[in-house]
C-alpha cells in the first residue's frame, strides 16, 4: 500500500471533511468531485500542509508523522495552487532539485523540457498556464518517485495539453511499483487512466469503485413519475428530480435492462453520476 | 537543507543589482562626505535585509506548499532560514568592511579601521535585531499582514529600551553609563584587543538575538496552516 487515509477528519465549522482513502501500487486512482468538495483539503492532509484533528494517515507504510525527508524523495506532487519558484528559471532549478532528490535525473529532466517545449531561461513567472502546469509534472516525474499526488494538474489547459499531460503519466505508471492519486473536476479526462475513483461530495466520499465497474455496471434511469412509482428502487443509490420525472442513478444497470425494458437507460460518464449524486438525493 | 540554501542564494544573485546599487551610493556617499562609516552602515543594512526578501518570495503564488512537498520539513525550513541569514549577515559584515577599505584606498580617504568595524559591527546588530523580529512575523502573518506587526513590535521593542532604560536609571537609580564606563575602561589598553572584545560582545548579543527568534519562528512554523 503507497497511501492509506482512515477517517481523516478535519472540521472548518461551515466545511467538514471525513475521508477514507487508499492508494495500492500499480493503480491510478481518482479523486472526483465538484469545486469545494473537499478534493483539496484531502491533498493538503495527506502532504501535512494541514493538520487533521483526527484520523490516520499512512504512506509508504509509515504513519505521517514519522516521514522522513528521505521518504518524501519517493514523492512526486502537483498542487493546482502551488507553483514552483516563480521568480527563478527552469535551469535554476536542476541544481536545487539535485541537491534535494538523490535520484534527481538532470538529463531527463532537461530532455523533457525540451520535448514538452518548457524554456529553460525564462523566469517561471513569465510562463503560460500550460508550462507552469507542464514543469510541474516535470519536476514530480524527475526523481524516480513511487507514489504522485496530483492535485488539478490539468487545471486550466486546453484539450491537447490534457492529452500530453495524461501521457506523461501513462508512460510513468509502466513501472507497477509506483501509484497516483489524482484529482480533476473534468472527470472524463481521467476515465482512461485511473483504475478505481473516490468520488467526494461535501467532505464525504460518497463512492468508491473500480472504474470498469463503474462504467459498465452504473447507468442513468430516466423515470416518468409513473415509472418512478412502479419500479423496485433497490438498486437505485440516488434520484434526481427533474421536468420530465426523475434521474436514477444504478449501481446495476443490467438489472433494470432485463426487468424493465420499457425503461430509458443510458450508460452515462462519471460527470453524470457526480450531479445525480451531488444535487439529487442519496439513498 | 542544502537545496533550500541554494535557493535562496539563487534569490539573492537575482537581486545582484540591489547589492551594487549599494556599492554605488556608499561610494557616493564616502566620496563627497570623506568618511566612510556611513557606506558601512548602508550595505550591511541592504546586504542583509535580502535574507528576508526570500521569505516573500517563498510565499508568491503558493510557493511554500511547493517547498513543503519537497523532501524537507517545516523545522529544516526553519534551520536553514536562520542559517541562511546568519552566513548573509557573516558575508554582509566582511563585503561591508572590504568595500569600506577600498573606497578608503581608492578616494583617498584616511580610513579608521576601528571605526569601520565597530560601524560595520553595530549595524550587524541592529539589523539582526531587526531580522530576528521580522523573520517570526513574516512566517505567521505572510508578507501583507506582516507589515502592521512589524511596525507594532518594533514599536513595542523601543518603549522597551527606552522605558526599560528610564525604569532603571531614574526609578531605581541605576548608572547604566557608569556601569559601561566601568566596564570599557577594564577593556585591555591595546586598540585590536578592544576591537576584538567589542566585536565578539556584538556577535553574542547577535547569536543570543537570533537563538530566541528562531525558538518563536519554530513554534509558528510547527502550527502553521496552508
Amino acid at each position: 500500500m503507497l497511501l492509506k487515509l482512515e477517517n481523516v477528519k478535519k472540521d472548518y465549522g461551515t466545511f467538514k471533511l471525513d475521508c477514507s482513502i487508499e492508494v495500492k501500487r500499480g493503480q491510478v486512482t481518482g479523486l472526483v468531485g465538484s469545486n469545494g468538495a473537499g478534493k483539496s483539503t484531502t491533498f493538503k492532509s495527506i502532504l501535512g500542509l494541514i493538520f487533521p484533528d483526527s484520523g490516520d494517515i499512512e504512506m509508504f507504510g509509515k504513519k505521517l508523522n514519522d516521514i522522513t525527508p528521505e521518504d518524501k524523495e519517493k514523492l512526486g506532487v502537483v498542487l493546482t495552487e502551488a507553483n514552483t519558484f516563480d521568480y527563478l528559471r527552469a535551469k535554476d532549478l536542476v541544481s536545487i532539485l539535485k541537491a534535494m532528490y538523490k535520484s534527481f535525473s538532470e538529463t531527463d529532466y532537461i530532455a523533457k523540457c525540451h520535448q514538452y517545449k518548457i524554456p529553460l531561461d525564462k523566469n517561471i513567472k513569465d510562463f503560460s498556464t500550460g508550462m507552469k502546469a507542464k514543469l510541474k509534472l516535470i519536476i514530480a516525474l524527475s526523481h524516480d518517485a513511487e507514489l504522485l499526488i496530483l492535485d488539478e494538474p490539468t487545471a486550466g489547459l486546453d484539450v491537447i495539453m490534457r492529452n500530453e499531460l495524461l501521457d506523461m503519466l501513462r508512460e510513468y505508471m509502466e513501472d507497477d511499483r509506483r501509484g497516483i492519486l489524482i484529482s480533476s473536476h473534468i472527470s472524463t479526462d481521467l476515465e482512461g487512466l485511473c483504475d478505481d475513483f473516490y468520488m467526494i461530495s461535501n467532505g464525504e466520499i460518497i463512492i468508491h469503485e473500480e472504474t470498469d465497474v463503474l462504467l459498465s455496471e452504473y447507468g442513468i434511469l430516466k423515470l416518468t413519475d409513473d415509472q418512478y412509482d412502479t419500479i423496485d428502487k433497490q438498486y437505485i443509490i440516488a434520484t434526481k428530480r427533474e421536468k420530465f420525472g426523475y434521474l436514477c442513478l444504478t449501481n446495476q444497470k443490467d438489472f433494470y435492462q432485463e426487468n424493465y425494458p420499457q425503461v430509458a437507460i443510458e450508460k452515462g460518464n462519471i460527470d453524470d453520476f457526480i450531479i445525480i449524486m451531488v444535487q439529487g438525493e442519496r439513498k | 537543507m542544502k537545496g533550500l540554501l541554494i535557493k535562496d542564494l539563487k534569490i539573492i544573485l537575482n537581486q545582484k543589482k540591489l547589492f551594487l546599487v549599494a556599492v554605488l551610493f556608499g561610494a557616493f556617499f564616502a566620496y563627497t562626505n570623506k568618511d566612510v562609516t556611513f557606506a558601512a552602515t548602508y550595505i550591511v543594512i541592504l546586504m542583509s535585509m535580502l535574507a528576508l526578501t526570500t521569505i516573500s518570495y517563498d510565499d508568491i503564488n503558493g510557493g511554500m506548499l511547493f517547498i513543503l512537498s519537497l523532501p524537507t520539513t517545516r523545522k529544516l525550513y526553519v534551520i536553514e532560514k536562520y542559517l541562511f541569514t546568519a552566513l548573509n549577515l557573516l558575508c554582509s559584515c566582511v563585503a561591508s568592511i572590504v568595500i569600506c577599505m577600498l573606497l578608503g584606498q581608492l578616494f583617498g580617504i584616511d580610513v579608521n579601521t576601528s571605526t569601520v568595524i565597530a560601524s560595520t559591527a553595530g549595524s550587524t546588530v541592529g539589523v539582526g535585531l531587526m531580522l530576528a523580529v521580522n523573520i517570526p512575523l513574516e512566517l505567521k502573518f505572510g508578507v501583507e499582514k506582516s507589515r502592521t506587526a512589524i511596525f507594532l513590535s518594533v514599536a513595542a521593542i523601543a518603549v522597551i529600551i527606552v522605558g526599560g532604560y528610564k525604569l532603571l536609571t531614574e526609578v531605581f537609580h541605576i548608572d547604566l553609563k557608569g556601569m559601561a564606563m566601568d566596564v570599557l575602561s577594564k577593556l585591555p589598553s591595546s586598540q585590536v584587543a578592544q576591537d576584538a572584545i567589542i566585536a565578539g560582545a556584538f556577535l553574542l548579543v547577535l547569536v543570543i538575538i537570533l537563538a530566541i527568534s528562531y525558538v518563536f519562528s519554530y513554534k509558528i512554523m510547527m502550527k502553521k496552516e496552508y
